[in-house]
């Protein structure tokens, strides 16, 4: 469909490919960006392709990271003990805002789902054990999802580390069914995590 | 609770409709295809955020449309509500209540519970499980929240549990979802078997009232490990859970050889018997009739037990599809102070005592 100028043609499809963005949003954000001036697109651009420069993986627990370790991996005053696993870069940040919790983390990059052909090698599972072998964590909160991927992925992880002679626990239910980690408020998340049941 | 308004835009054959039901019945008159059924359907959607059609939702919008809309209002002794539905043609949803959007489907179909009689349930008896499966767990979802949450979930794990069994996962990996399995899956069983009995209690008497006195048993066989159980006993859900492990034991090298999962509430089935002989070998086409409507009589009841107020009827063309004396049976039912819609192509199915009370629409097919 030859509707448009090639070139904007193209930042539809870009834009297109962005989750939760339909053809109706592609159009209203493409036409946004054409009214706007050029220093507020170049800025645009730019923001985009320095996030893709500077951010890469904390080495050590896969969070979003400004070098090789992510801020909380190299806050020498957090609590290496605890170790809380949580499916996303997002759910760190959940955690982070209740402020109940001072230990570090570790960020799978997502849940296992095989109809998504998402096993624990799509995920980082390995890496986690290879930690728990390295530093001395004597407790690992499992912070997945309350969904049925995120419990799955939670009893599967227990069953590895529990043989470990590693405390492990999950933070409580109560959040709301099916959701996300991300969306569940600060005061749900906080309880959640101090009422939270050993495995 | 009555539904006082109904309004329709966009929405399959109707760019728009408006009806407002003043006493206890709404007649839908028309001839085939004139799009009576889509009135019937928008009723269910509205109250119950499904369609017994199944449809894709992008279907739902009329041809050339962008978007179709269903709104209602609804009344009660001491209760107002305004329920709005918004279909998108690309299959996207909005509810809206009383003003405020609402996230879930739940949230904006608290308030009318609905029984919807088509002839499609004629076939409860002899269809196959997933018929019975779903009608039965369709009321489940009206009644209880946890019933339509755990249905849901269980459902998921099922998907997953299969893909899993499908990719050859090991027995590590396979664990975990054979846990989900039967947590949620024993929970699961455990729900709808105390609804079939609510569903059996109400629906023997109604069946040997309709029939002369012949004795209807109603008994649920499962996949679960536990045998042939009255409905009428209770089983410990400590037992449903130990049967269900037992089970997939028993049966682990035949799902991994066969890749799906075969134990569980997924397999359930609902067996009717008359006089002691299944029903699905020996019930004559008026016995099935009988069930089907006994059965939709308990569904009544069962909602006014357990929601403690009266359903809205919804009877989709099945008045020509029942001989006089069970058009009788439904007439009464109708007449227990229930608001009915319903559709038919012939006014002459009704009692004219009940119709001289009815607001009744012309349908016609230039709609
Ligand atoms: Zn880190």
């Amino acid at each position: 469909m030859a509707f448009y100028a090639p070139p904007i043609a193209r930042l539809l499809e870009e834009l297109e490919r962005l989750p939760g963005i339909g053809p109706k949003s592609a159009q209203r954000l493409a036409y946004h960006i054409l009214r706007g001036d050029t220093e507020a697109a170049a800025r645009l651009a730019d923001a985009i392709v320095e996030v893709k420069r500077a951010i890469r993986f904390c080495e050590r627990c896969f969070n979003f990271a400004e070098s090789e370790l992510c801020e909380m991996c190299a806050d020498p005053t957090r609590d290496a003990t605890t170790m809380c696993v949580v499916e996303e870069p997002r759910d760190v940040v959940a955690v982070e805002r209740t402020g109940e919790f001072r230990g570090t983390y570790h960020v799978l990059q997502g849940a296992i789902s095989p109809i998504d052909g998402i096993g624990p090698e799509q995920l980082r599972v390995r890496e986690l054990i290879d930690r728990l072998g390295r530093e001395s964590v004597s407790e690992v909160i499992l912070a997945t999802d309350p969904d049925i991927e995120g419990e799955t992925t939670a009893l599967y992880i227990a069953r590895l580390v529990k043989p470990l002679g590693i405390r492990v626990t999950r933070i409580a239910s109560g959040l709301p069914v099916g959701g996300d980690l991300e969306y569940a408020d600060e005061v749900t998340l906080g309880r959640a995590l101090e009422a939270r049941r050993e495995m | 609770m009555r539904i006082t308004h109904l309004e329709l835009t966009d929405f399959r054959s109707y760019a728009s409709l408006s009806v407002e039901p003043e006493g206890a019945l709404t007649v839908f008159v028309g001839p085939n295809a004139a799009g009576k059924t889509n009135i019937i359907e928008s009723l269910e959607m509205i109250t119950t955020g499904r369609s017994f059609r199944n449809p894709r939702w992008s279907e739902v919008v009329r041809w050339g449309a962008s978007e179709a809309k269903i709104s209602m209002k609804a009344e009660g002794a001491n209760s107002a509500a305004g329920v709005e539905l918004l279909i998108h043609g690309s299959g996207s949803r909005m509810w809206r209540s009383s003003g405020s959007v609402k996230r879930r489907t739940l949230d904006a179909t608290r308030f009318v519970p609905a029984v919807i009689f088509t002839p499609d349930d004629l076939t409860i008896v002899k269809g196959p499980a997933e018929r019975r499966r779903s009608t039965l767990d369709l009321l489940g979802d009206q009644l209880s929240v946890t019933y339509g949450a755990l249905r849901r979930e269980y459902a998921r794990v099922v998907r997953q549990r299969n893909a899993a069994l499908k990719d050859g996962a090991d027995r590590q990996l396979l664990d975990p979802w054979t846990e989900q399995l039967v947590v949620l899956g024993s929970k699961l069983y455990a729900h709808r078997r105390r609804l079939a009995r609510r569903i059996m209690q109400a629906a023997v008497g109604v069946y040997g009232s309709l029939s002369g006195g012949e004795k209807l048993e109603m008994n649920m066989w499962g996949r679960c490990g536990i045998g042939e159980r009255s409905l009428g006993t209770d089983i410990p859900a400590g037992e449903i859970v130990e049967s269900m492990r037992a089970e997939l034991e028993r049966r682990h090298s035949e799902e991994i050889a066969r890749g799906i999962s075969l134990v569980g509430p997924h397999r359930d089935d609902i067996v009717f018997t008359i006089e002691g002989h299944d029903a699905r070998t020996f019930a004559s086409q008026g016995q099935q009739r009988t069930i089907a409507l006994a059965w939709k009589w308990a569904e009544v009841a069962v909602v006014r037990e357990v929601v403690g107020k009266a359903p809205i009827l919804l009877l989709d063309d099945v008045m020509s599809e029942l001989d006089s004396t069970r058009r009788a049976a439904l007439t009464e039912l109708m007449q227990q102070d229930i608001q009915t819609f319903i559709t038919t192509t012939n006014t002459g199915y009704f009692d004219p005592a009940l119709l001289r009370s009815a607001l009744i629409i012309p349908v016609g097919s230039g709609e």
